[in-house]
């Protein structure tokens, strides 16, 4: 069966509560908000590479809307496809949800995530609860870019 | 301003000044008719724990106790679950939350009052709490994502809520399936007349807003929870609120027999179904402005 060295090595699954204290470091090695995470947790999905965390990344739902959050990769894994490979399983989560668009709050990845199909808004464009979420009231300074991804209702089922 | 709005405000005010109080070394109770801080021994929030319960919890996080049960002694907590606190005040509940978890769980207060939380930190930092964070925000708004909560506890704070029916689909949104809504809070028992009513609940309450306990019964199975329950943990008696329905210019006399039994402070419980994916209605409907709804 050909599949790609990749494939073979990188394995995604829903975060553990045992991988709290993984996440959370990860998190401050990248200086990315700790704010809620315990909360958020079981929307996140982390990747493991030789049964070691080498990334993650969370979804977090208001109703039928998502909020990306939490998406780091450790250095020494970086340019091997795992943020790809997050982001593109967060999406199908999204889109198996049902939800209706994506946002996400980011210092330093703009760039990253217009890949994806990302664009950047406005605050005021965010619905309320999404707003009103602890990454955009506590965590994220007033200056980060706010972005979002409008899910088609053609693809959703 | 609207009257949500307003009564929103008056409870941010007063609630602030009652932290102000205790971090200046004053009294604690928000309830009687010079408003916070003047009652000595209140019938409402005094002696509400244990003392092996609060052994070793900061004195402060005590005296600004403003609830009117302990939730978290009645409210089955496991070690792992993540709990959130609707307005935690001076976090009591929260860092006595905290110890049931323990290091695998974690607690959430949540307070708007900017005075509140400072003081709620300080707690924290004097407990060495790690598994606790204070957030600021309102329970008609909560800042966490769907289904992310296995327990809501409360004290005292849903009688204040100024929509009481948006605070309960919040708290059923946060809830994970199966998870348990269980809340101290003050509760009337039958229909009182209009003006009794709104003296007695500025007694108990501070603030008028104290749910009839039917009717609370009723908002809870309309969100969407099931094994909704009230039990009376601490009733009322009207020779506690003398002074103050006096002072109010009623006859006591005359009025007791009405209101006998009738005020109570009670532990609300209640659980999301394990079926339920979202919260019915209230925020797939939610618009954000003439373009993203279309």
């Amino acid at each position: 069966m050909a599949t790609s060295r990749e494939s073979t090595e990188l394995q995604l699954r829903p975060a553990r509560d045992a991988d709290r204290s993984v996440i959370l470091a990860l998190l401050e090695a990248h200086r990315l908000p700790t704010d809620g995470v315990a909360a958020a947790l079981p929307g996140f999905v982390v990747a493991e590479r030789h049964g070691r965390l080498v990334g993650m990344i969370g979804l977090e739902t208001y109703g039928a809307f998502g909020l990306l959050r939490s998406a780091a990769v450790d250095d020494a894994a970086q340019r091997h496809g795992v943020g790809r490979a997050l982001v593109g399983r967060l999406l199908e989560d999204a889109a198996a949800r049902r939800l209706t668009a994506i946002y996400l709050l980011t210092t330093t990845a703009e760039g990253y995530f217009q890949k994806f199909g990302f664009r950047p808004t406005t605050r005021d464009a965010v619905p309320e609860s999404v707003r009103r979420s602890v990454e955009f009231t506590v965590a994220c300074p007033a200056s980060a870019t706010v972005m979002v991804l409008r899910l088609s209702p053609a693809a959703r089922p | 301003m609207s009257a949500g709005a307003d009564i929103k405000q008056v409870v941010r005010e007063k609630y602030g000044q009652a932290a102000r109080d205790v971090a200046a070394g004053g009294a604690k109770s928000c309830c009687g008719a010079d408003g916070c801080g003047t009652a000595g021994a209140d019938p409402i929030t005094t002696n509400l724990y244990a003392p092996d319960q609060t052994r070793g919890l900061p004195e402060e996080a005590l005296l600004i106790s403003l609830g009117c049960g302990n939730p978290t002694a009645l409210a089955q907590l496991n070690p792992g679950d993540t709990v959130l606190d609707l307005g935690s005040g001076g976090g009591i509940d929260v860092l006595l939350s905290a110890r049931r978890v323990g290091p695998a769980g974690k607690v959430y207060g949540l307070d708007m009052t900017d005075e509140m939380l400072a003081i709620a930190r300080a707690n924290q930092r004097k407990a060495g709490a790690t598994n606790v964070e204070f957030l600021k925000g309102d329970i008609e708004h909560i800042p966490l994502p769907d289904a992310s909560v296995d327990v809501i506890i409360s004290n005292c704070v849903i009688n204040l809520s100024a929509d009481k029916r948006r605070t309960l689909a919040e708290a059923f949104r946060v809830l994970k399936p199966g998870g348990r809504f269980a809340v101290s809070d003050v509760v009337v028992r039958g229909a009182l007349p209009d003006e009794l009513r709104r003296s007695m609940e500025l007694w108990v309450g501070c603030v008028a807003g104290a749910l009839e306990e039917q009717e609370f019964l009723g908002l809870l199975a309309e969100t969407g929870f099931e094994e909704g329950s009230i039990e009376p943990t601490r009733i009322y008696r009207v020779e506690d609120a003398r002074a103050f329905l006096e002072g109010a210019g009623l006859d006591v006399a005359a009025i007791a027999p009405q209101l006998a039994g009738r005020v109570m402070g009670a532990f609300v419980r209640a659980r999301k179904p394990l079926a339920a994916a979202v919260a019915p209605g209230a925020a797939a409907k939610e618009c954000c402005g003439p373009t993203c709804c279309t």
